[in-house]
């Protein structure tokens, strides 16, 4: 009776354990947990100045009442950044299409600013098309980096190649400088949908 | 009751794998492979023979009354090894101090102690079932880290998820292979040999 009763708590306790490791059986991974984060919690983003492809600062930011896209890159990397890229300029297309345009700023973030200066930067504008009004490609001073991809939860570890595998994604930031979501870089209709219900 | 001069080298070999663990955690930590192949049951090896070397001084008695047929006793360590198949606990353990210092504890006290504890009390048919589970759930991991499309821990490398993948594999088949030969080998237990066993464990003549 009593190893009964003493399996019964350890289930329990074991049960509310896992839950709650799991925020509910929702996420098992890092980055699933990240995403609840961000579409529960709202945390506020490090408000950041960024050094553009045409060397101007420009502020980490949405426009009044609209949102920032938020993607982070690295201007040498062979593969998944420039699927990241691409959608990116879908995503302009779209917005452009759609007369969003208003609403929305997109931001191709270099974590890499050591290798990324002026010339890398406006190359890979020039590659994926981005024209620096609607969709800037950026880097942050080398001193803010730590703090600005703490703040995202992106963990940059370096391949074997010379480059860098990262969580890849669209972040979406509101006016007030918070994460409101996180989207997949293939799931551009349903960054659209956000950006077109946004007020 | 165990003599002492095994229950000292128990301890021993305790101290040992703990220390090797926590001193190479860096380069353990390193690779996923090493980390979770190779670390983690180090720590609840560690744990099972500390149990080992202390388990009559933890009170025969009170494990007779709440961990009878060892069910309690493996219920935790199944919870602390769920918990610790989570991908996003192993990232954590690498991103968070706290979580290290979890894993540090809770693999050895909750996961290779309560197995010493208990394996031996349970049922011979708990005991296949844990362990058939062991294998498929072994597969299904071997699975999910070969093929999945995304990264599934934030600190690894796609290539290196797809070799722990690999190493699953391995570890299950040659789990598979030992557990299977030790039926071939017939009962270890002189006792048991005299009687037939059925399904439920009841003795037949």
């Amino acid at each position: 009776m009593r190893a009964l009763i003493a399996t019964l708590v350890v289930a329990l306790i074991g049960g509310a354990v896992l839950w709650h490791a799991t925020d509910g059986a929702r996420a098992i991974t890092a980055e699933g947990a990240r995403r609840l984060y961000a579409s529960e919690k709202k945390p506020l983003m490090l408000a950041v100045d960024l050094r553009d492809m045409s060397a101007a600062t420009v502020p980490l930011e949405a426009p009044p009442g609209g949102v920032a896209l938020v993607e982070f890159v690295y201007t040498s990397c062979p593969t998944i950044c420039r699927s990241a890229g691409e959608a990116f300029w879908q995503l302009k297309q779209k917005l452009t299409a759609e007369n969003l345009t208003h609403k929305a700023k997109l931001f191709s973030v270099s974590f890499d600013p050591e290798h990324d200066d002026r010339e890398a930067l406006a190359e890979y504008a020039r590659n994926h098309r981005a024209d620096g009004r609607i969709w800037n490609v950026a880097a942050p001073v080398a001193a803010d980096l730590p703090r600005l991809l703490e703040s995202y939860k992106v963990t940059v570890i370096s391949d074997e190649f010379g480059g860098f595998e990262h969580n890849v994604a669209i972040h979406l930031i509101d006016d007030q400088g918070r994460l409101r979501g996180i989207f997949d870089i293939d799931d551009v209709p349903s960054v659209i949908e956000a950006v077109r219900k946004w007020r | 009751m165990m003599p002492g001069a095994s229950r000292v080298h128990s301890l021993g070999v305790t101290v040992v794998l703990f220390a090797v663990c926590f001193g190479f955690r860096t380069e353990l930590e390193s690779d996923p492979v090493l980390h979770v192949i190779v670390q983690l049951p180090m720590l609840g090896w560690a744990g099972w023979l500390l149990a080992d070397a202390l388990s009559d001084r933890w009170g025969r008695s009170l494990f007779e009354t709440y961990n009878t047929g060892g069910w309690a006793g493996l219920l935790v360590a199944l919870v602390a090894i769920a918990f610790w198949m989570l991908p996003r606990s192993i990232d954590g353990a690498l991103s968070s101090g706290e979580m290290e210092l979890a894993k540090f504890i809770s693999v050895p006290l909750l996961i290779g102690a309560p197995l010493r504890l208990s394996w031996r009390r349970a049922h011979p048919l708990l005991r296949g079932v844990l362990m058939a589970n062991a294998l498929s759930m072994l597969g299904v991991l071997a699975w999910l880290y070969t093929a999945a499309p995304v990264r599934i821990c934030n600190s690894y490398l796609v290539g290196d998820q797809q070799r722990l993948g690999e190493a699953f594999i391995y570890v299950g088949v040659a789990l598979a292979v030992v557990w299977c030969g030790r039926l071939f080998m017939g009962p270890s237990d002189p006792t048991a040999a005299r009687s037939e066993i059925d399904l439920l464990g009841n003795k037949i003549s």
